[in-house]
């Protein structure tokens, strides 16, 4: 009997010093960055490298922080991601609902001709949307760059919500249209609250696919309207092999979304699934 | 219900969505497919020009390249993403402590800015700066590969990186479809003493077959986006050799201004990507009535 429980116990610990190994293998690269982050610049770029900084330095950070545009750049970073987000938001709530409720046909085409769309590679749309941007004053602006992260959004959120919202009974609306309300007051005051845990998943996934966005973003954007990938990608280039500030930037930048993930972990999980999962 | 008060709602509701969603993408795809078929510079309105982009294709080494680059990466992602994302899944769906914290951490790369995962692996892969040949070196191996930069490898490590990005992804909607499966199935079959290499085998995957449909469905159309790892990590170069075929669109379009060209190569991306979508599909379907 010990013996039996022995080698559970061995099974087990073996498992679980294999998951922790390849964890550790996968988190390494993202760590790595970090040290290097603390590195002196002229040590992150050394051959050969060494993992642990020699001496630990902010000076990555204070060069990063130094450079020209670069408070601008997170602002704007901050407002294309949010007004996308807003607008995504605003234009899936009801399509979404539409569709789950009304259920017709070109509801069903519409979900269809936007997952279709989503195979199409966002450079090929570039051309014609940096003319139609140009035409509206909209380049080089957070609301044109957030309108075309919108279209990278928008498919996600209104399959999403429609998830959501197929998930909430009809007989709620029902009551609700017994006790005097509209279909509008039925869904603003009886089924949004019900769903607002959707609404928060879909925002954050709309959220995400603005910040970490960098196609549109390098297309419409020149000065005043860019991102931070752009300007990190610009370390590249511009300002000459700027490594070590190049990290802190990126140390900054991904910080916050993955203490974001980690925080709400299972709603993102969640959302990530039922979108996923009911397709 | 008054069915026109539906219909009207319906409209009212859907309309917002559906006119920008066809403003901004729709007529863009459409445009796009026009000048596909003329040699338009993006200054001169461009004459049409028949066929003429798609024959400039067949005879143009540098997109066959990309193709090849492409489905190097799509072969990583078929049979190495697919089956390790589900092998961790399964090891991570058994009572685990810290297995949520574990799944969390795993997640993240997918959440990060492709082009931040790019630059992340560039301090890893680079043949100078890069960990991998300090750590040969340090082992005591001569050679000095090329990881990335160099003319061979650096689509296997582009496709390597696309696992890294991944594989917590594809991880998740596995572990959500073996969390769906139902319990009593396992545990009947583990009192009529099934190995767990049989429940596996004959009850999980099988049961799972829609999950997988939709994972390669998912990964098939992700790799024919990916852009922005080859972008930071070896800019296509050198001499386009390490292009996959949006990077190459992107260069033909927007470095070289053949608009015209560049919306040809557009339409082969998504035609040839749809077909592997569909591919895929169709094959699980069939491998569903096989069984």
């Amino acid at each position: 009997m010990t013996a039996v429980l022995d080698r559970l116990a061995t099974k087990r610990a073996l498992l679980w010093a294999l998951l922790l190994g390849v964890v550790a293998a996968y988190a390494f690269p993202f760590l790595y960055l970090m040290l290097t982050s603390f590195k002196t610049p002229s040590d992150a770029l050394a051959v050969p490298p060494t993992i642990l900084p020699k001496v630990w330095s902010l000076e990555n950070f204070a060069k990063a922080l130094d450079t020209p545009g670069v408070t601008a750049a997170f602002i704007n970073s901050i407002t294309t991601a949010v007004l996308s987000t807003v607008i995504s938001l605003v234009l899936a709530v009801p399509a979404a609902y539409a569709v789950s409720r009304f259920g017709t046909v070109s509801g069903r085409v519409f979900i269809v001709v936007a997952l279709v769309t989503r195979m199409v590679p966002p450079v090929a749309i570039g051309v014609p949307l940096i003319g139609m941007m140009k035409t509206l004053g909209l380049t080089d602006t957070p609301v044109g760059t957030a309108i075309a992260h919108t279209t990278i959004s928008l498919p996600l959120s209104i399959w999403l919500m429609v998830s959501f919202f197929e998930a909430v009974p009809a007989e709620l609306e029902d009551a609700a249209k017994v006790d005097g309300c509209s279909r509008m007051g039925a869904l603003i005051r009886v089924v949004l609250p019900v769903v607002s845990g959707g609404v928060a998943v879909t925002a954050i996934f709309a959220f995400l696919a603005s910040w970490n966005e960098f196609l549109f973003a390098l297309l419409l954007t020149a000065v005043k309207a860019q991102t931070v990938p752009i300007l990190i990608a610009n370390f590249q280039t511009q300002y000459g092999l700027q490594w070590g500030p190049m990290t802190a930037m990126a140390t900054l930048y991904s910080i916050p979304v993955i203490l974001l993930t980690l925080v709400l972990q299972r709603r993102i999980v969640a959302g990530l699934t039922l979108g996923a999962v009911k397709g | 219900m008054n069915w026109l008060t539906t219909r009207r709602h319906f409209a009212l509701m859907v309309a917002p969505a559906l006119i920008i969603y066809s403003l901004y993408m729709i007529c863009p795809i459409l445009y796009s497919l026009y000048y596909s078929f003329t040699n338009f510079d993006g200054v001169s309105a461009g004459g049409f020009a028949g066929l003429d982009n798609y024959r400039q294709m067949a005879q143009d080494d540098a997109f066959w390249t990309s193709m090849r680059n492409t489905g190097i990466i799509l072969g990583i992602a078929l049979f190495l993403l697919i089956p390790l994302g589900f092998l961790l899944a399964i090891l991570l769906s058994g009572r685990v402590k810290g297995s949520g914290a574990l799944r969390a951490l795993v997640f993240a790369p997918a959440i990060i800015a492709p082009i931040l995962v790019g630059l992340i692996w560039i301090f890893i892969l680079d043949p100078k700066i890069g960990l991998v040949n300090a750590f040969l070196l340090a082992i005591g191996v001569p050679a000095h590969p090329q990881w990335i930069g160099g003319p061979t490898l650096s689509s296997y490590s582009i496709g390597f990186v696309y696992l890294w990005q991944q594989i917590g992804f594809v991880l998740t909607i596995f572990y959500a479809g073996l969390r769906m499966l139902p319990r009593d199935v396992m545990e009947a079959s583990s009192l009529d003493g099934a190995s767990r290499w049989q429940q596996l085998r004959h009850i999980q995957i099988p049961m799972l077959r829609e999950t997988f449909g939709i994972v390669t469905a998912l990964v098939v159309t992700g790799v024919f986006k990916v852009f922005e790892l080859v972008y930071a990590l070896t800019g296509g170069g050198p001499v386009h050799l390490s292009e996959v075929m949006v990077s190459y669109m992107y260069h033909i379009t927007f470095t070289t201004q053949q608009y015209g060209y560049g919306m040809a190569l557009a339409v082969v991306v998504f035609v040839v990507g749809a077909l592997a979508s569909a591919a895929t599909f169709l094959d699980n379907r069939r491998k569903g009535e096989v069984r």
